[in-house]
């Protein structure tokens, strides 16, 4: 779980929070939304940051790209009983990851 | 360096360029095919935007690049997860990478998927990509920020994503205001406006060995508005509709003038190709197919709250089915084709069954045959990356798209003829060498990137499934200048089973030159 494809060791959820982070801020810096201050674990995607699913989908890319991954299970994060969620946080995108890299 | 430049017109088709040229509505074009070499242009096997444009760009059918459509839909346990195809799904190389890394200047504008860039030695900007993502897709960073010095670059006339563009156009379909609709010609002629600015800017300031743009305002009009200019139809319009058709004729012209200057920009040395990734004409029904799948038992319905499916839009356009119901269902409108999900030792079965049964529909009230096609994926998309195609490609007797929702009657008859895609777009060629007149038979949309190449001076891959366009060449030309064919594998695609063409040798050399110009890490 959350392997290194080279060294077979997990990335740890900090360092995955901090790559997270870092694209949420890199990719909402110069929109127009009320949301300020830090990303946190509990800031919420849609809520806080006012995505759009093509911003979802856009994020998606973003990660995919990040952690040279084209297989990740997004569907288990964005999808409940077959339906989709109306929101999620930092958080639970970060232990995505952390269970499926 | 033998300078190209490729003009694509999404859509165009020469069912309505001739009368327009013959009426005067777009003049250069005109007398630039006096001079010039045209020829029909046979799109992919399901003639749309995504794999047509990344067909043309790779030399490759959509079974062995990968692209089938906007929306990738995967087999995800029990569901089906949608999302959108991008760049890195395309697994052939461009004709972008192929002339960057042997030594060409490269400018790509508009082209679809081609989201997140490659980098290369030049500049990209994608298509359909939403202007808060266009800092982070354009390509080198740095045109992001010259954009806006431009003269006269107005962004917020623009930028418009895949879900804006389909909505617009269902909203134009179901709505034919004119007020709207003369906003909607406005926003395209604005749109095509900026792209133009951007790449006179570029062919002026740093120009390019390969220049390629693609217009796509010719499809986002024909769609709402093709009865307004198919010669069939348009002679019998209302005040309203000749109102509404001389706005749309003001795209032509705009375009017509852009086509004009770019030409004059290239120079009397370069070649210009002009080519569509499909053509167009009438849809005359709407054919609700997973509601005909569902009356022979093969597909359940999803209870939803319309209300709650429009927060996410995207699911506008997929089926909302109940997967524990449903052993064969259409997912998206786009692509014409229908998933199969049995068990494997009876899918041969189930298979010839559904052919068989969609072939033999009738339209209840006319008698009319609907399904005129069906293609199974081994025959229409052949090549590695077959099994992300649809288990069966259908081809419509009007060649529209499938509806996927849940409304009856199953094949409504449209009360006012839309535009839908057709095979056979365009091509015309331009330029130093090339023969003046109309080849009698239709080339592929295969056939675009090793004529490229060969205008390029550049080595065409033994991997190009399509060939050069001989006829529309003087023998003198062709003797001066030989095709060369590249042995070497310069072309590469990924193969779904893990499996490689390539040598090991070949395969580090590859993987070596990639990272060398930081493709892979």
């Amino acid at each position: 779980m959350g392997e290194r494809p080279e060294t077979g060791k997990s990335i740890p959820q900090e360092e995955i929070f901090q790559e997270v982070a870092k694209i949420l801020t890199d990719m909402t810096s110069d929109w127009d939304i009320d949301f300020s201050g830090d990303i946190t674990p509990a800031t919420k995607i849609i809520a806080d940051l006012q995505f759009e699913s093509i911003d979802v989908v856009q994020f998606i890319v973003q990660l995919e790209g990040k952690f040279q991954r084209k297989d990740l299970p997004f569907e288990k994060l964005l999808m409940v009983d077959e339906r989709y969620r109306d929101d999620f946080t930092v958080q639970e995108v970060v232990d995505f990851l952390h269970k499926n890299l | 360096m033998r300078k190209t430049v490729l003009i694509g017109l999404d859509g165009a088709t020469f069912t309505i360029l001739d009368p327009l040229m013959a009426a005067g509505h777009m003049p250069f074009l005109k007398s630039y095919l006096a001079g010039a070499f045209r020829a029909k242009l046979l799109s992919t096997p399901n003639p749309l935007t995504p794999p047509a444009w990344v067909s043309m760009i790779t030399g490759r059918s959509p079974g062995n690049h990968g692209i089938y459509d906007f929306i990738r839909a995967e087999n995800r346990d029990d569901t089906i997860y949608f999302t959108l195809y991008n760049s890195s799904d395309i697994k052939c190389e461009t004709i972008w990478s192929l002339a960057s890394r042997q030594g060409h200047k490269v400018v790509h504008l508009n082209f679809p998927m081609m989201a997140p860039p490659q980098p290369l030695n030049g500049y990209v900007i994608p298509s359909m990509v939403q202007w808060r993502h266009l800092k982070k897709n354009i390509y080198p960073k740095i045109l992001y920020d010259t954009m806006a010095t431009i003269p006269g670059f107005q962004a917020d006339h623009w930028a418009l994503t895949y879900w804006e563009a389909n909505e617009a156009m269902r909203h134009r379909a179901l709505n034919p205001d004119e007020d709207e609709g003369k906003a909607w010609v406005t926003k395209n002629l604005n749109r095509d406006k900026q792209w133009f600015i951007i790449l006179k800017y570029l062919m002026e300031k740093d120009p390019a060995d390969l220049t390629a743009i693609v217009f796509d305002g010719v499809d986002k009009l024909l769609h709402p508005y093709w009865r307004l200019l198919d010669p069939e139809t348009s002679g019998d319009l209302s005040d309203g509709e000749n109102r509404m058709r001389e706005q749309v004729l003001d795209y032509f012209h705009q375009l017509d003038s852009f086509i004009r200057d770019i030409v004059h920009l290239a120079g009397d040395e370069a070649h210009v190709i002009m080519a569509s990734d499909h053509g167009f004409g009438p849809a005359r029904y709407v054919f609700h197919v997973n509601v005909l799948l569902e009356s022979w038992g093969y597909l359940g319905w999803r209870e939803v709250d319309h209300a709650e499916v429009k927060k996410h839009n995207h699911e506008w356009s997929f089926a909302s089915l109940d997967w524990s119901k449903t052993s064969a269902y259409a997912g998206t409108p786009s692509s014409n084709g229908i998933r199969i999900r049995v068990p494997e030792e009876s899918y041969e079965a189930f298979r010839a069954r559904l052919m068989q049964q969609l072939l033999d529909y009738r339209d209840p009230v006319s008698g009319e045959q609907i399904v005129t096609r069906v293609t199974p994926r081994e025959e229409a998309f052949p090549g590695p990356a077959m099994s992300l195609a649809p288990d069966l490609t259908l081809t419509l007797s009007d060649h529209s798209f499938v509806s996927v929702i849940n409304e009856e009657p199953i094949v409504l008859h449209r009360p006012e003829i839309n535009g839908t895609h057709r095979p056979e777009g365009i091509f015309i060629l331009g330029g130093p060498g090339v023969k003046s007149g109309e080849h009698p038979e239709p080339y592929s949309i295969l056939d675009i990137a090793p004529t490229m190449l060969f205008c390029l001076g550049l080595p065409i891959p033994k991997e190009f499934e399509g060939k050069i366009t001989a006829a529309a060449w003087e023998p003198s030309y062709l003797q001066a200048h030989r095709v060369g064919i590249d042995n070497t594998s310069g072309t590469f695609c990924t193969p779904e089973s893990g499996d490689s063409p390539f040598s090991e040798e070949e395969q580090k050399a590859i993987w070596a030159h990639l990272q060398s110009l930081g493709y892979v890490e």
